[in-house]
């Protein structure tokens, strides 16, 4: 039998319809032409420029902050809620899975606004730590229903196996649970961590004044035109860094 | 050799059911003690509660006198082989291995002896043993160590243990040598689930002395052995393994302690060892087996259409209460074809 066409064929308009516009920001951030999209000779100057920007590489730092922050406490909470929704089964725990799912749908915009009122009502001055805060709260669904999905094929067994063989209560989670169930913790991580890293919405109303992330300054650089280069240099890292990521978290989502 | 492990008047619950109910029960030094029962019956909860990984409401778990129902799973002289085999997925064979002995602090170079010990084991006769069961009964034979099995196949457990417990919705229903469950039932359950049996209702007539005198609708009275203290009027149910009966066309020369039946074949089933019968006796559809000396010279043996006598000595039935309706589906009654 002929091999069919039609994974190529897909495959070829997935590449057109996503990564077209893409392909124009890269290219874009190698030409030395500032203002014409016209090509006028491959350049490395806008990426040195980025390297001159304190702002930039502050904002760099905070959203590195921010992400890994939030990623790591979606992944201790997260897991936590994975192993509440997976060992006890009640009318409360299917709220709970409810109560997981909805902020996957719900608008940044709903999100943002309310967090902004909750640390406004509760007289938190707006910071990092208020940045943080919110990105946990949507990044924490998506690590519970990854380690959720890998605790479903979890075999218990071989946690009262180790209790068996002498290991107590904390050895059996350390030497057993937690090796089998890390590639799942971390691929959720992997996926707060990008989600935390390129969040404007949510990020816009809860940061204080002079705390912007990478998006936030990004965005207040589109303003003025003669930037635009640079962040098409600096989205095109971001970009490099994002898919490395992913790719990560694909493999280890992959194995076992 | 005295008792290892005791089950003192243990209940487990899980909401409304209840999995183990009031179980009292002895293993001995050393034996292979199977537990056996359809699934739900609490025989794994039971065993759940003997390695530490589950606990009862009420009662005690003793073992060797000492009481260890509240000693966590990792503080018991007690291990568990699991029917998933439960190996460690993130370590390597070797480090499966090596698991036990490294939590119980053992060097390295004991570990890595022992580790490369076993695996040279393993390797040795692997078709030998490939079976779990024939390595446990190997290890059983060479260790001496105590083993308490969980089954549902009947098979397994006569071939393998000293002692089996047959359970049922919680309860032990008997406790015995495999010989002794299988042929002295206590319940109709007991019957039922391990073997084949046939089941009659009866009224009994007369009981005293050594035998029972039991009316049963077109089969008359039969006197059946009286295991069991019943009065006359009490209705029974009288369970008669189809080994025990013994298929004739000539009316046999019976005693005052066998039964002699009329009945017409319904059925035949060749079956090489052994040929199955159907017979109809009345209401009753009666299976016997027969098995066969000189079956292609001189043994006539019944056919279809046949009028046959049914016969069978007393101590081979048995009176037992009727079994619950809701245990039905779980009895092993034999093939109608």
């Amino acid at each position: 039998m002929k091999a069919s066409r039609l994974p190529l064929i897909t495959t070829l308009l997935v590449l057109v319809f996503f990564y077209l516009p893409i392909l124009a920001l890269v290219l874009r951030s190698f030409n030395a032409s500032r203002y014409t999209p016209e090509w006028r000779g491959f350049t490395w100057k806008w990426y040195e420029r980025i390297a001159d920007r304190d702002d930039l590489l502050m904002a760099l730092g905070n959203s590195m902050k921010v992400a890994l922050a939030a990623a790591l406490a979606s992944m201790i909470l997260g897991t936590a809620a994975a192993f509440a929704l997976n060992r006890h089964r009640s009318r409360l725990q299917d709220f709970h899975g409810l109560l997981v799912r909805v902020p996957l749908v719900l608008p940044d915009i709903l999100m943002g606004m309310s967090l902004l009122l909750l640390f406004v009502t509760a007289g938190l001055p707006l910071s990092l730590v208020t940045i943080t805060l919110a990105h946990v709260t949507f990044c924490l669904s998506y690590v519970t229903l990854v380690v959720l999905a890998r605790l479903e094929d979890f075999d218990f067994n071989v946690v009262e196996a180790a209790r068996d063989l002498g290991a107590g209560r904390v050895a059996a989670f350390m030497k057993v649970t937690l090796p089998i169930l890390a590639p799942g913790i971390l691929a959720g991580g992997l996926l707060a961590f990008t989600l935390s890293i390129d969040d404007y919405v949510v990020t816009y109303f809860v940061k204080g004044p002079g705390a912007d992330t990478l998006p936030t300054l990004v965005y207040s650089m589109i303003k003025k035109s003669k930037e635009l280069p640079v962040i098409n240099a600096l989205s095109t890292l971001m970009l490099a860094m994002t898919f490395v990521v992913v790719m990560l978290a694909q493999r280890l989502t992959r194995r076992a | 050799m005295g008792t290892l492990l005791r089950f003192e008047n243990v209940t487990r619950r899980f909401g409304d059911f209840t999995a183990v109910d009031d179980v009292t029960l002895d293993v001995e030094k050393g034996e292979t003690f199977s537990l056996l029962g359809p699934s739900g019956c609490g025989k794994t909860t039971l065993l759940r509660m003997a390695a530490g990984f589950d606990r009862p409401d009420s009662g005690r778990i003793l073992l060797d006198g000492r009481d260890i129902t509240h000693l966590p799973p990792d503080q018991r002289p007690v291990n568990t082989v699991f029917q998933s085999y439960a190996l460690f997925p993130h370590l390597s064979v070797r480090d499966n291995i090596a698991f036990g002995p490294k939590l119980k602090g053992w060097s390295a170079a004991e570990v890595k002896r022992e580790t490369e010990r076993m695996l040279e084991l393993a390797a040795l006769d692997l078709k030998l043993r490939q079976r779990l069961l024939v390595e446990l009964d190997a290890i059983h034979d060479e260790v001496g160590i105590t083993f308490l099995y969980v089954t549902h196949d009947q098979g397994e457990a006569m071939s393998i243990s000293d002692r089996i417990a047959v359970m049922n919705r919680g309860v032990i229903e008997q406790t015995g040598k495999p010989a002794e469950i299988y042929e002295t039932p206590r319940s109709s359950f007991v019957a039922a689930f391990i073997g084949d049996t046939n089941f009659l209702d009866g009224r009994v007539v007369e009981s005293g002395g050594r035998f029972s005198r039991c009316a049963i609708d077109g089969l008359g009275e039969v006197v059946i052995d009286n295991d069991r203290a019943v009065a006359a009027g009490e209705v029974v149910h009288v369970s008669l393994r189809p080994e025990k009966i013994v298929v004739m066309r000539e009316k046999p020369e019976v005693g005052a302690d066998a039964n002699a039946v009329r009945g017409k074949v319904e059925d035949v089933i060749y079956f090489g060892s052994h040929t199955r019968y159907w017979v109809r006796c009345g209401e009753w559809r009666l299976c016997a087996e027969m098995q066969h000396r000189r079956f292609q010279l001189d043994e006539k043996a019944p056919a279809w259409g046949d009028e046959v006598w049914l016969s069978w000595h007393a101590n081979d039935g048995f009176l037992l209460d009727r079994y619950r309706v809701e245990d039905e589906a779980l009895l092993t009654l034999p093939d109608e074809d």
